[in-house]
Formats: structure tokens, sequence, C-alpha cells
């Protein structure tokens, strides 16, 4: 089979760059989903707050889907649903498999959305045993959101994401007790809003520099043993507080799902762990792309359509035949900023250039620095997190001549 | 003089409001938007959610929200309604599942569709 743009995943990345592919003139477009309906992990997001920024409503995960499905339809997409993506090359070629058996489709363009998986209990360290009623956040909101079961009935949830925060009130309202919800960190990873309206709204406790060393039970969790930390992240002797539950909730970062893109032999980034990308979000594969949180984990669904469009764009023009050589510079984390994506840009691109970055600690009254060859600009906060993805907007102009661009991050007046 | 604070939930910007009162009447500092200052007066007199859950028809589990706000004192009451319903019909996106859920005119209505 041979068509002009292939996108792997069919969640908000990948419905939005094909939508974006197809009003920048394509035609031949195939996404390709491994679920049997498209729309991602939208569809087990049932609460509120998506498109405030895109559509200035608030709308639920399976709402905000249905808007891009529905616009995907319109068009007359194809969506082939139940199908696997095996493998895939640099020449594009895209190995597939479903109930009808194996199959090659030769892409003149590969936009990449394979989305992001959550860290596991495995990931973290943590002593005991290994009984049943230990979930990943995400799965927990699986089996209630999408299955209709309740996993537990008294839950501990580690970790104060955003997935754990909204999972714990989810247990609530449907009749569940949450203990608490313990974070390592300082700070919550979560978004301000969501301490607020999920546990402060249902009086749940947040232990901050707190983490569980031992989790008890033998068929099913008892229990689980929540310490506090010092500074260096270890457990102080005699602060070990036993906590009764018959499930835990793990809710410890998100990883960007790419094994097809190591497979193809792809590098990625080890900060953002998604590939190294310039503005049209092209990797270093000529006419592939990556977009979403493949590339690097949002906060935002908004922001996922956004950079979607954008690779959905450039795949469009680049299956059309329409693309230039490009002509790079760098771009870099300075002071107080750990990632910045896209990782370089095209001097010559003469458009506009959204720069997406993420502190690495919690500032009020910040003040972020551009600087690009000789010229420094200016932007000012109220407040940036780690959690909250920033941006900035750079001039065209500010490229030219420059060797690079550097973001960085202060306390105002520093 | 009194002062409360609260985290404004309305976007994901999360601002920090300080409502003071002076006379009866509440200053609200903070906010970046005026649904901050919105959000702030409802949480001094009667503070509202939208609840969103699922649903269950005889086509399969459906996400639903309330079509508005509620009573934040109205919503288990309104999760028991959710809890307890069976819809024998399928629904499509908007459709009304519970009609006037919150005894306030709120409906709670379908986010999605019943699978086939």
């Amino acid at each position: 089979m041979k068509r002009d743009i292939v996108i792997i995943g069919g969640g908000p990345a990948g419905l939005a760059a094909a939508v974006a592919a197809y009003d920048a003139g394509a035609r031949d477009i195939l996404v390709i989903e491994r679920e049997s309906v498209a729309g991602g992990i939208l569809k087990q997001c049932i609460h509120n707050g998506f498109g405030l920024t895109r559509f200035k409503e608030s709308m639920t995960g399976p709402e905000y889907a249905h808007k891009f499905i529905q616009m995907a339809q319109d068009r007359g997409i194809e969506i082939m649903t139940d199908t696997f993506v095996t493998s895939f090359t640099k020449d594009k070629r895209v190995e597939c498999m479903n109930a009808d058996g194996i199959f090659t489709v030769q892409a003149k363009a590969i936009v990449l959305c394979m989305g992001c998986r959550e860290r596991s209990k495995g990931a973290i360290d943590i002593a005991g045993t290994r009984p049943a009623g230990l979930f990943s956040a995400g799965t927990a909101q699986k089996y209630i959101n999408i299955e209709g079961y309740l996993p537990c009935k008294r839950a501990v949830i580690v970790g104060s994401g955003d997935i754990g925060l909204i999972m714990a009130r989810r247990l609530t309202l449907e009749g569940a007790q949450v203990a608490c919800v313990c974070e390592i960190m300082e700070h919550s990873s979560g978004l301000k809003r969501n301490i607020a309206q999920c546990l402060d709204d249902f009086g749940i406790p947040l232990l901050l520099e707190h983490t569980v060393v031992e989790i008890h039970g033998k068929e099913r969790v008892s229990g689980v043993t929540i310490a506090k930390v010092d500074k260096q992240k270890r457990p102080i002797d005699g602060t070990e507080k036993f906590y009764e539950c018959d499930g835990v909730l793990f809710s410890v970062g998100l990883i960007p799902e790419n094994e097809l893109t190591k497979g193809a032999g792809l590098a990625v980034d080890g900060r953002t762990k998604g590939c190294i990308v310039d503005g049209d979000r092209e990797t270093e594969a000529e006419g592939i792309f990556a977009c979403g949180n493949v590339l690097h984990v949002h906060d935002l669904v908004d922001h996922v359509s956004e950079e979607a469009e954008r690779a959905g764009r450039a795949a469009a023009r680049y299956a059309a035949g329409k693309y230039k050589s490009k002509r790079y510079i760098n771009t870099a984390a300075g002071d107080g900023v750990s990632y910045v994506l896209p990782q370089k840009l095209d001097a010559d691109g003469g458009e506009p250039q959204k720069l997406y970055f993420r502190v690495n600690r919690a500032l009020r009254d910040a003040t972020i620095t551009v600087e690009s060859g000789g010229s420094v600009e200016t932007y000012n906060r109220i407040a940036v997190a780690p959690g909250e993805m920033e941006s900035v907007t750079i001039k065209p102009q500010i490229l030219i001549g420059a060797d690079g661009v550097k973001i960085s991050v202060k306390v105002r007046g520093e | 003089m009194e002062e409360k604070h609260f985290v404004c939930i309305e976007c994901p910007r999360g601002c920090m409001l300080t409502a003071t009162f002076k006379d009866g009447a509440a200053q609200v500092r903070g906010n970046m938007c005026p649904r901050g200052k919105k959000y702030a007066e409802a949480e001094i007199t009667e503070p509202r959610r939208v609840l969103t859950s699922t649903v269950r028809t005889a086509y399969g589990l459906v996400p639903v929200k309330t079509n508005g706000e509620i009573k934040k004192t109205a919503i288990f009451d309104v999760m028991k309604k959710i809890r307890a319903a069976y819809i024998d019909r399928r629904l499509d996106l908007g459709d009304i599942a519970i009609a006037d859920a919150d005894g306030d005119g709120v409906d709670v209505i379908s986010c999605g569709r019943s699978s086939d």
C-alpha cells in the first residue's frame, strides 16, 4: 500500500495532525490507531477543563476528542483502527499488523503521534510485597471510566501528578475513600487548580516530602508505610506511619512512547525523551515528523493540538514536494530552564517561532530572557512552575546572523 | 479586615486570589481575568462546580457532565442519582441523561456516544 501521509496514532495529536495536513492540501492521509476507537487517552479523561485555551470553553476529554474525530470524518480522512504499527524505517516504510494480517505501507511523509505512557511502580524503588491492588493512576482511571469497575475502596495515591489528583476526586465521587496523596517533592507536579478542586474540595490530605517506604499485604494490598523524606529524598527514621488501604495508585510521571522511534534508529533527547526536532517538528529523518506527547509530555491538550497542526501542515508540504532545505541553529536551555523545544530552528524560516520550555524550579515574579546573537528580549511572568509548560514567541528577525537561541529564567531584578 | 484566599479553578493558570471584605462587599485581587473575580465571589457566597462522571446505559458506559455548575453541597446527591441511573436507550452527544438532577434545573448530559 502507498499513502502520501501516514500518521501513527489516532489520539489528539494524530487527529489534529491529520486535519491540518488535509487543510494544507493533502488528501491521501492514513491514520493508524491500535485501539478500536480514535481519541486516545481523552476517552478516559472524563473530567472537564479541556479546550479552554483553544476553544474558550471547558470541555470534557471525550467532547474534545469528538470535535477532532468529527473534523476528521467531515474531511473523509481514513482512520484505520485495531491496527498496530510494529516498526517503521527512515525511508518511511511502515510495517503494520491487524486482524487481516501483516502489511507494509510506503509513505511519503510520516507523523509520529504515539503519545506517552505512565511510569510504573517498578520505575520507583519501593520495598515490600507485590500484592494485587497496585495500579498506575491511568489504569485505575480506565477501570472506572471505561470499564465501569471501582478498583478499590480505600486508596493511597503515590505522586501528585495531575492524573493522581484527578483520580483522588474520581474515587471519592464513586464512593471510595482516599487516605492521602503523598509526594516526594516539595511541590506538587500537578496544576494548582487540581489541588484545589480535587483534593481541597474533598478534604483529601496532600503529604509533601513524603514517600511510601513499604507496601504491605499478601494476596491483596492491606496498607502502606509512608515516611517523611529529608532534603536528599531519604526517608527520615521515626517518621514512618501506616496507612490502611486496599489500593495504591501510582501517578509518578509520563514517558513518551518511543520504542518505534528508537527501532528506526532515530535519536531520542535525554531530557524530553522524545525526538530532536525543528520548528516544523521534523525529526532528524527527512519527512518524518513528531508531535504531541511522543515528542515531549504536555500539560494541556490544547498545546498538543497546536503542535500537531504545525507538524501536519509541514508533512503536507513535504509530501507535496514543496519543501526547501533548512539551515539550522540550535536552541539551548540556560539557567533555570530544563529544556527548550524545538531543539533547533530554521534560521531562514521567516516565520515567528513559538518556543516551548519548562523551568526547573518554581519562581514568582520571573523574567524570561531570550538571547539570540546580539539581541536580548525579556518577558515577565507572575509565576512559573516546572509542572506548567511555558512558551515565548520569537520574531524571525532575531534569528538573522545568530548562531543559537538561549532561554533562561530568573527572579525579576536579580 | 478579613481576608480569604483561593486558587482559581477556572483555567490551568490557577491564579492565587485574595478576597478582602470591606463594609460587607468583597474586593478580589490576584485575578488575571473577570472569571477569577466571579469565581472568588461565588466561593464566598455559594461555591459551585461542574460535575463529571459516567452513566450506565443499555449500550455501555457513557461519560456525562452537568450542563452547568451545581452547588458544591449538592455534588454527592447528584452523584447518587448518577450512580443509580440506568439508561435504556442510546445516548448521543448532548442528550439529557438525567433531567433536573440537582433540583435547580441543571441536567446531566451525555459527553459521548453509546457504543454499538
